[in-house]
């Protein structure tokens, strides 16, 4: 009796003596401070906006007057699956995905694999493969534009030098997507190299110098002993790699604003375009929950099954 | 004493100054790219403040895009305008019927129908009230180069239906002239063709009826033939290379620096083009204009016209002095300078007659002969229906939805709206 008495007595009295103990040590204080603050920017500029969003998407509104009247249930969501451009839309993001996480990934490892290293020669290089990840984006899509055009562009200057016929990448249907692609790619390379150059820089030089006394082949080093070690911070890359492709928006609108007709718009510039532009806020919040539903679904599994399985 | 009456006397002198504050009236206009369009509106603003003590007129410039996207999120706000700039049509009629905008009264409109233009205050009304003021009258015709046409040896004053214009394209093609330059990528340029035949082959009646959706809406025959009529045209390669990824501003400087044997455009371009082109454009005397054709079996006329509607509207908190500001700001004097001055072809009939600018002159000429004027037409459907216009507009011409296709999408965008 007693014995059962001692084993429960301190689950119960768990919660109330870590409250006192929050208290004397200011943890307490700490929270009551700091989380309303958080919790109601929070509440207010994220959860409300949300749950906005979801409701205005049963509606029918332009986005005049005083709120949605007209309500259409899921008729939104109905017209949206019908919509070619939509599926069209949906499926170019999940080819930035896809190109994201198969060229622009390891591109940016190779990188940092080759200039991780202090030197003065790889410090150049780093600023270099960095930079276009520092550019704004709609001036990354104007000067790519200006690359592209094939009138007065830098193709038109190489076109006429090889006496070649002109060619107009961004107007062309089979080209414009692999356009985008390249400059997406050669944006945010830098940015996967930035953190595998940091996790690299991490690794003991001991452990690679062991390797090399051992025998090891540089290839060796690199594949059983740096790349394993990068492992979370290819986790971290992956996971800004993916949400980063699902809200991709500002490239496209200066490079060809989702055309020649609609056949490069994302997810996100054709919520824009048929939402925002043509002042279906209703049609568009539908585009928005369905962004929000894929992006809320990866990065909940992504947590769950991925990076708490990098922690253990 | 001498002190307390003293005090008492700034008081009231600081009251009576407050209560004679100044009045506001903030107008927003969309940019005004050419110089003297933008120096016509300040020079009118600061004429107006100077003659009305009481009244201080500001004026802010917004571009196109962001102003159409910001407008129904301004005009709940407290920063809403007093006035801002319509291309009226579906967006304006939105706009009035949720009490966005201030009618004016009727005195005032029976006043201006006579000195302003009644056509033009009739554009900008919806359902029996009048909310603005007109300013410029715009059409769409087709341009052409004189010293291209010399070249390709076809004379454009000689075309007649759609078919002569086809021939002329073909003979521009096998002279290797670009028949038409047009910016794609913006869409709407693309969208005065498949308009302008739609409005010869269905005429007012049928553009009516597709509106209100009768007769099939917009999926019935005319509006396929309109979209055959139209392939027939892209498929004879009528555009500059790369005409899809090319903007408006960009294809009108191609046109300035004699791209092309044809344009399609409205009046506007002239300064547009000059600004664009590479060495100050085509001189008046290498310009021609002429109507857009008929086509055979139409049931429209070569005088019925596209082109725009627009001018000043009111908001609903927006004080007398807007009205009054408003009547000057559009008013006969300033659209007799417009005229004179070449800047646009003014509504006002009174001013009409002054335009010198012998290109700005037979576009008024061709306003002034409309026997039916149509509202662009992704102004005249609202954002949504026109926005789908523009779009089959540019799938069409690159080949990737038919005809048929293009009328069925429009007709389910219109039953979807």
């Amino acid at each position: 009796m007693s014995l059962a008495h001692t084993h429960t007595a301190p689950a119960a009295a768990s919660r109330p003596s870590r409250l006192r103990k929050a208290m004397r040590d200011g943890r307490l204080t700490t929270i009551l401070f700091f989380l309303p603050p958080a919790l109601m920017l929070f509440t207010l500029f994220v959860f409300m906006p949300l749950l906005e969003g979801a409701w205005y998407s049963g509606f029918k509104w332009s986005g005049y007057g005083e709120g949605p009247t007209d309500w259409v249930g899921s008729r939104n969501f109905e017209r949206l699956t019908k919509h070619s451009t939509f599926m069209r839309s949906f499926n170019n993001t999940l080819v930035f995905v896809g190109v994201a996480l198969l060229l622009q990934i390891p591109l940016g490892m190779a990188m940092a694999l080759l200039i991780y290293r202090k030197s003065k020669s790889n410090t150049f290089f780093r600023l270099v493969f960095f930079v276009p990840f520092i550019l704004a984006e709609v001036a990354t899509g104007l000067i790519w534009s200006f690359i592209f055009d094939g009138d007065y562009g830098v193709t038109s200057i190489f076109t006429t030098w090889f006496g070649w016929e002109q060619v107009y990448p961004l107007a062309d249907r089979t080209w414009a997507m692999p356009v985008l692609l390249l400059v997406f790619v050669w944006k945010y390379f830098g940015f996967h190299m930035m953190i595998f150059i940091a996790a690299l820089q991490s690794i003991p030089d001991d452990l690679i110098e062991a390797a090399r006394i051992d025998g090891g082949t540089p290839w060796q080093i690199t594949r059983y002993i740096q790349i394993p070690m990068l492992k979370p911070a290819i986790v971290v890359s992956v996971f800004f790699a993916v949400v980063g492709s699902l809200q991709l928006f500002d490239l496209i609108i200066p490079l060809t604003r989702g055309g020649p007709s609609n056949t490069t718009h994302t997810l996100v510039s054709y919520l824009y375009n048929f939402g925002l532009v043509r002042q279906k806020v209703g049609f568009g919040s539908s585009v928005g929950v369905v962004l929000f539903i894929v992006s809320f679904v990866f990065a909940f599994s992504y947590r769950r099954f991925v990076m708490r399985q990098g922690e253990k | 004493m001498k002190f307390v009456n003293l005090t008492l006397a700034s008081a009231v002198a600081l009251t009576a100054g407050m209560a004679s504050a100044e009045v506001e009236v903030n107008v927003l206009s969309i940019n005004r790219d050419s110089e003297n369009w933008r120096t016509l509106y300040e020079d009118t603003v600061a004429a107006y403040n100077a003659a009305n003590p009481g009244v201080t007129v500001n004026l802010e410039f917004m571009e196109d895009e962001a102003f159409k996207q910001k407008l129904p999120t301004l005009l709940q706000s407290d920063a809403a305008p007093d006035m801002f700039f319509s291309w009226s049509g579906g967006v304006f009629y939105e706009q009035a019927d949720q009490g966005f905008l201030r009618a004016l009264p009727e005195d005032v409109v029976a006043e201006w129908q006579q000195d302003l233009s009644a056509g033009g205050m009739a554009a900008l009304s919806y359902n029996g009230k009048f909310y603005g003021a007109p300013e410029a009258s715009q059409n769409v015709a087709i341009w052409y180069n004189k010293d291209l046409a010399k070249q390709v040896g076809v004379d454009p004053t000689a075309i007649q239906t759609y078919d002569d214009l086809l021939d002329q394209v073909k003979a521009a093609k096998d002279a290797g002239v670009t028949p038409f330059v047009v910016g794609g990528q913006d869409k709407w340029p693309l969208h005065f063709f498949y308009s302008l035949i739609a409005m010869r082959i269905m005429g007012q009646e049928g553009m009516a009826a597709s509106a209100a959706g009768e007769n099939g809406g917009f999926d019935n025959a005319d509006w396929v033939r309109a979209g055959e009529e139209y392939v027939r045209l892209i498929e004879m390669d009528p555009f500059q290379p790369g005409f899809m990824g090319v903007k408006y501003d960009a294809a009108t400087g191609l046109w300035g620096d004699g791209g092309s044997l044809f344009h399609l455009m409205g009046d506007w371009d002239l300064g547009a083009s000059r600004g664009a082109a590479s060495n100050g454009g085509l001189t008046d005397d290498q310009l021609g204009v002429i109507p857009f054709p008929m086509i055979e079996g139409g049931k429209g006329a070569i005088t019925d016209t596209l082109g725009g509607a627009s001018g000043f509207v009111l908001t609903k908190n927006a004080p007398d002095e807007a009205i009054d500001f408003l009547k000057t700001f559009m008013g006969v004097e300033a659209q007799k300078r417009a005229a004179t001055e070449g800047v646009y072809i003014p509504t006002v009939p009174s001013a009409g007659g002054l335009v010198e600018d012998v290109i700005l002159k037979q576009f008024a000429a061709i306003g002034g002969a409309s026997t039916y004027h149509q509202l662009f037409l992704d102004q005249f459907f609202g954002s949504t229906l026109g926005g789908a216009i523009n779009d089959v507009s540019a799938q069409m011409a690159t080949g990737d939805i038919t005809p048929a296709e293009a009328a069925a999408q429009l007709e389910e965008t219109r039953q979807f709206q």
